[in-house]
């Protein structure tokens, strides 16, 4: 094996080089760009808004990484069989008295030794560079660079699936880069909202041990599906499987697309209407019914048609939207729920403010400010709700994490504990409190207003009992009580009026209290005005929103052709609130496509393993496996098996296929060649 | 000695689509044998010997080589079995030097001295790198892997193909060379009659993928006669000979080659009442080439052609 | 004294043959004498670039004659001169090769006269070896 390894590594001796120098570019640019932005920063030529401060985050680094990875992993994968293409030179290889087991991990170790060293060794020193403190001027964890690794670890997959495209003898040409389309699911579960790094890990790992174990059955019968072990045909069907599913995905997404632009009518049956309260900017409120395919209506609450009176015609949708009330703002409230934070990637910190010649950002490891030095990219010291102190920690005193953006446009400025606002005076270090609760108060939510772009105008303050609107120096204009409760009312909005100092607070009801309600839970609007606090207020009753009993239309049709095995997926993913996105019915749809499958599939299967004549067992095994993956199963059974030839049976004239040594129908063993009565055979005398 | 073959196929059959290329092969290799392996191109020699080497899935039957199951076969079987590709086809990166080393980590019993004495043989520069080897020099330098590792049954596809005269014979030599001992067996397809001669000890022929024809060297020869019989006009129709391969008409003249000729063909001809009737030796070449050519009756390939001047 | 086999391959005579004629033609002629020592069966394959097997049977052949025998440990020696042909056998054999230069002489326009009196000379030059005297050169 270790010959094998060295031939390996020389053979592949160019393609190493040219890795290592296309990922020392990449890191070479990152670095360039990062040190480039600071400078600008320096000179003042650039504000750090909306930027990424840790470079390792950094999109160029992430896109880069991600592309290289996967065009490196695949090319690599794909050259060491390719180097191998002459049918000599491949027969000269697996001549060789080892396994093919042994081959294989000859290959794929040096295959994998060049790609650490190409690809890994550039972005191992581009990582330690940025974790060395005094290179970047922001917070560094180790858990940021996890997004790195986990892109290096989809080139692997990558890799794999280049060999599988190189080995596979398929019949179809496509099918052969089917592999590919697992490899590129592997890539896509980084993206997965709601996933943690490690479920990501998982997925992925058991992703490369499916591609790998397919190339290593691909080893064992020089790309065939025939003559490789069990579990090289399981692992190789799988990836396929994947692969076809994307295709199948692609080819009925345009189909639906096609179909949908030429005949609109076909997947939009119904015609419902539901509606929405909307409010102007002298704070009326009027209900816009759409849906249905038919242009929005504008109605007042009691139902009567919203007339311009200058012209006495209908108010269309275009001049609804310029009179309607554009600054309203959600104010995010801590429902306690800890799914919702839970983001990929996550956040580690956030750009909180610079000065002149620092950097600060909130740093949610030490729920403190902390701050770097520009022009040295050193760290300062951190500010929490105590002040400022020279180390991360500080006395242990700590903000609550803002409800920002990562890379927001304007950043907070207020910061807050479950009791009290501060605003930080970062020139001089120094921290001032703007406001403190009322005992037994806790702040569920605080949300800086800016009216007119970075002007900073107001802070609304959300308690348990009471709403607030604070100016920055931290006077009350008002405060209103929280009516109707949390956690019941969870959706608050604020509207700011035409009219100076007006405003209006939308308490609305949450999503799972109103489900419980049947959707008859009214919502609170109460109007303030600055010094005056309410002046009125309404109850809204229940709308009738866009939801329905029965999935109907375009969701049946697509669930009955979707694998059953994509529901299983979507169940398993127990973060994703199914309550939420598939409303009461949701068990419905799985149900449909277990059907059809069971009364489409798996018939078309049956009736396909029968041509192939497969033994029985064979049979239900493929039934199972048509029963989980539907049409992707079918494409993927297609593709792997070879079509098999058939010719009539000498014995009883039915067609039989020509790899079984009796027929399937009567048994009868292939009648040899006919003679022609010139064969010469005669016996062979043991020689000497 | 009455041991097992050392090849040994049961109803071998590989389809290539719908189309059989190994059709209902049975055959056995005797152990210390030189066996050639014969057939015109395309007649499912190469398809054979890469399943028997366990690197194409048979469609159908089974096949032994060393007593192992070709399916399956293990390292150690192919430690014993040297196998020589059809094209050469060698890491063209690698020196002369550097493709012995390679191989050699593999082989145990690997012996420097036969590799040094096959690349000597081809007058092949160590230093030198595969991808400026002749055609030649690459099948010495095959060779040489070949047989350093002193296989106890040696496959060879096709060695001759695109060898000149003096490398053909040092392959032959070398084929001579291994049998000295009387255990190892040779298994090798060609093209080249003269070299078959030379060195085989038994033919087996494939004839659009059937094995036609599986016996001794000299057997074989002496199965096909060709008849010559004189006219004094044009001959007459040909009547239905049993075992014809060709007959070749010339202006007074019939040649006539068929196997197993006997009393009855003899009769069939005599009833043609030729003038004389003589029964002339023949090569194996020739005796090959009516065997395997367009059977039945034919004349000169382009007689119907005029020739411009 | 050693005898120079030359083997043809893509004649009409197989290999095998072309050795015993042209060992039973040595030792008519004289040029291989009782008790020669002719080459063991494995140099004579080397040498010949045949198989060895080749070489076996024809020695197996000329053992059968008895013009040749194979003493134990010391090689394989030719035994006793005899008569190789019956005359009806000779003549037979020697009917093509006459017709081949009769033919030939003809198509060349050589009288028959001409022809007679090459045929004399040549036989003039001829010295028929005696059995055990040897042409060393």
């Amino acid at each position: 094996m270790k010959a094998l390894i060295q031939k390996e590594l020389r053979e592949n001796l160019k393609l190493a080089v040219l890795g290592l120098i296309v990922f020392t570019v990449l890191v070479m640019l990152s670095w360039r760009d990062y040190t480039g932005m600071m400078k600008d920063v320096l000179l003042g030529l650039r504000s750090l808004e909306g930027y990424r401060l840790q470079p390792v985050e950094s999109g160029l680094i992430l896109v880069g990484t991600a592309w290289l990875c996967v065009i490196f992993g695949a090319v690599l994968g794909w050259m060491q069989i390719f180097n191998e293409r002459h049918r000599d030179l491949w027969a000269f290889l697996v001549h060789r008295p080892v396994s093919r087991t042994q081959i294989f991990f000859g290959k794929v170790i040096a295959g994998l030794g060049i790609y650490i060293v190409a690809a890994g060794l550039p972005l191992v020193c581009f990582i330690a560079w940025a974790g060395i403190p005094g290179h970047v001027a922001a917070p560094f964890q180790w858990a940021m660079t996890l997004q790195i690794a986990w892109l290096f670890l989809a080139g692997i997959a990558f890799y794999f699936a280049g060999m599988l495209t190189g080995l596979r003898q398929a019949r179809w040409y496509a099918s052969r880069a089917l592999g590919l389309g697992l490899a590129f699911m592997i890539l896509l579960v980084n993206v997965v909202p709601n996933w943690r790094s490690w479920q990501i890990l998982v997925v992925m790992l058991i992703g490369i041990a499916i591609l790998a174990t397919a190339v290593w059955g691909g080893f064992h019968s020089d790309g065939h599906y025939k003559g490789q072990p069990m579990l090289g045909k399981l692992g190789l069907t799988a990836s396929i499987t994947v692969g076809a599913g994307l295709v199948a995905f692609f080819v009925a997404f345009l189909a639906f697309a096609l179909l949908d632009n030429f005949l609109p009518n076909l997947f939009n049956s119904d015609n419902q209407r539901w509606s929405a309260h909307m409010m102007t900017k002298d704070g009326t409120i009027y209900k816009e019914i759409q849906g249905g395919h038919r242009p929005p209506e504008f109605v007042d609450l009691d139902g009567k048609p919203f007339i311009d009176v200058k012209t006495g015609r209908m108010i269309d949708l275009e001049e609804f939207n310029r009179r309607a009330c554009n600054k309203t703002t959600s104010i995010p409230i801590d429902c306690g729920k800890q799914s919702l934070k839970r983001r990929n990637p996550p956040t580690f910190f956030t750009f909180y403010q610079a000065t002149p010649d620092t950097i600060w950002c909130y740093w949610n490891r030490y729920g403190r400010l902390v701050g770097y030095d520009i022009a040295t990219r050193r760290f300062i010291g951190s500010v929490g709700p105590n002040g400022f102190a020279n180390d991360l920690s500080g006395g242990g005193d700590r903000f609550n994490t803002p409800d920002q953006d990562r890379y927001p446009s304007v950043p907070s400025r207020t910061l807050r504990t479950a009791t009290a606002i501060y605003r930080a005076d970062l020139q001089n270090r120094a921290i001032r409190t703007l406001f403190t609760t009322e005992k037994d108060e806790t702040i569920l939510g605080a949300t800086d207003i800016f009216l007119n772009d970075n002007d900073w105008d107001y802070t609304v303050v959300v308690t348990k009992r009471f709403v607030r609107l604070l100016t920055p120096d931290g006077k009350v204009v008002w405060k209103t009580p929280y009516e109707p409760a949390h956690p019941d009312y969870n959706r608050i909005q604020i509207s700011f009026l035409e009219a100076p100092g007006q405003s209006a607070l939308w308490f609305a009801p949450s999503h799972s209290a109103n489900r419980k309600a049947d959707w008859k839970l009214p919502t609170r609007v109460t109007w303030l005005a600055r010094d005056q606090g309410v002046v009125k207020s309404t109850d809204l009753p229940g709308l009738n929103l866009p939801r329905s009993k029965f999935p109907h239309g375009i969701a049946m049709k697509i669930s009955s052709l979707l694998p059953p095995a994509f529901w299983a997926a979507v169940y398993l993913d127990l973060d994703l609130n199914v309550d939420e996105i598939w409303p009461a019915y949701w068990w419905i749809l799985p149900l449909i496509s277990l059907a059809v499958a069971a009364l489409v599939w798996v018939p078309a299967g049956w009736w396909l393993g029968r041509r192939y004549s497969l033994t029985l067992q064979a049979q239900l095994g493929w039934a199972v496996f048509h029963l989980l993956c539907g049409i992707p199963g079918l494409l993927a059974f297609l593709s792997v098996q070879e079509w098999p030839a058939r010719e009539s049976c000498p014995n009883c004239k039915k067609l039989r296929v020509v790899d079984r040594e009796h027929c399937e129908h009567c048994g009868a063993d292939f009648a040899p060649p006919e003679k022609n009565g010139t064969e010469i055979f005669e016996p062979l005398a043991a020689v000497k | 000695m009455n041991e097992q073959p050392v090849i040994q196929t049961r109803s071998l059959t590989k389809y290539f689509g719908a189309k059989p290329v190994v059709h209902d092969l049975n055959l056995e290799v005797p152990r210390g044998s030189v066996f050639a392996f014969l057939g015109r191109n395309g007649s499912g020699k190469t398809t054979t010997i890469r399943m028997l080497l366990g690197l194409l899935e048979p469609t159908r039957g089974e096949g032994s080589i060393l007593g192992y199951d070709i399916r399956a076969l293990p390292p150690e079987a192919r430690a014993r079995i040297g196998y020589l590709t059809e094209e050469h086809q060698l890491y063209g990166w690698m020196s002369v030097k550097e493709c012995g080393g390679f191989q050699s980590q593999f082989y145990p019993r690997w012996n420097e001295k036969i590799f040094r004495g096959v690349i000597g043989h081809f007058s092949l520069k160590p230093t030198a790198r595969v991808k400026d080897l002749s055609r030649g020099e690459r099948a010495g330098l095959c060779l040489g892997l070949t047989l350093a590792p002193e296989p106890e049954l040696l496959i060879l596809d096709d060695p001759a193909m695109g060898l000149d005269p003096v490398a053909r014979r040092s392959l032959v030599e070398s084929m001579i060379y291994l049998t000295r001992r009387s255990d190892r067996t040779i298994f090798f397809s060609s093209h080249q009659l003269a070299d078959v001669e030379r060195v085989a000890d038994y033919i087996a022929v494939l004839d659009h993928s059937v094995l036609r024809a599986c016996c001794p060297v000299e057997a074989f020869r002496s199965s096909v006669k060709e008849v010559r019989l004189r006219f004094s006009g044009a001959p007459p129709a040909l009547p239905k000979i049993p075992g014809l391969l060709q007959a070749f008409r010339a202006e007074r003249e019939l040649r006539v080659t068929c196997v197993h000729y006997s009393r009855a063909t003899e009769q069939v001809l005599q009833a043609l009442a030729p003038l004389q009737m003589e029964m002339a030796p023949i090569s194996l070449e020739d005796a090959f080439i009516s065997y395997l050519g367009e059977r039945g009756e034919k004349s000169f390939i382009l007689s119907e052609t005029e020739v411009q001047p | 004294m050693t005898i120079n086999l030359n083997i043809n391959t893509g004649s009409n005579t197989p290999i095998y043959k072309q050795i015993t004629d042209q060992v039973r033609m040595a030792v008519a002629s004289g040029r291989l004498a009782v008790d020669d020592q002719l080459p063991s069966i494995r140099a004579l394959a080397e040498r010949l670039v045949i198989n060895p097997n080749t070489v076996a049977r024809a020695y197996a052949d000329l053992a059968r004659e008895g013009l040749i025998e194979s003493r134990a440990g010391r090689g394989v020696f030719v035994t006793r001169k005899r008569k190789m042909f019956t005359r009806e056998e000779g003549w037979r054999r020697l009917e093509p090769l006459m017709d081949a230069v009769i033919g030939e002489a003809m198509v060349l326009d050589f009288t028959p006269q001409e022809l007679r009196e090459a045929i004399e000379k040549k036989l003039g030059q001829w010295k028929p070896q005696k059995g055990g005297s040897r042409n060393d050169e």
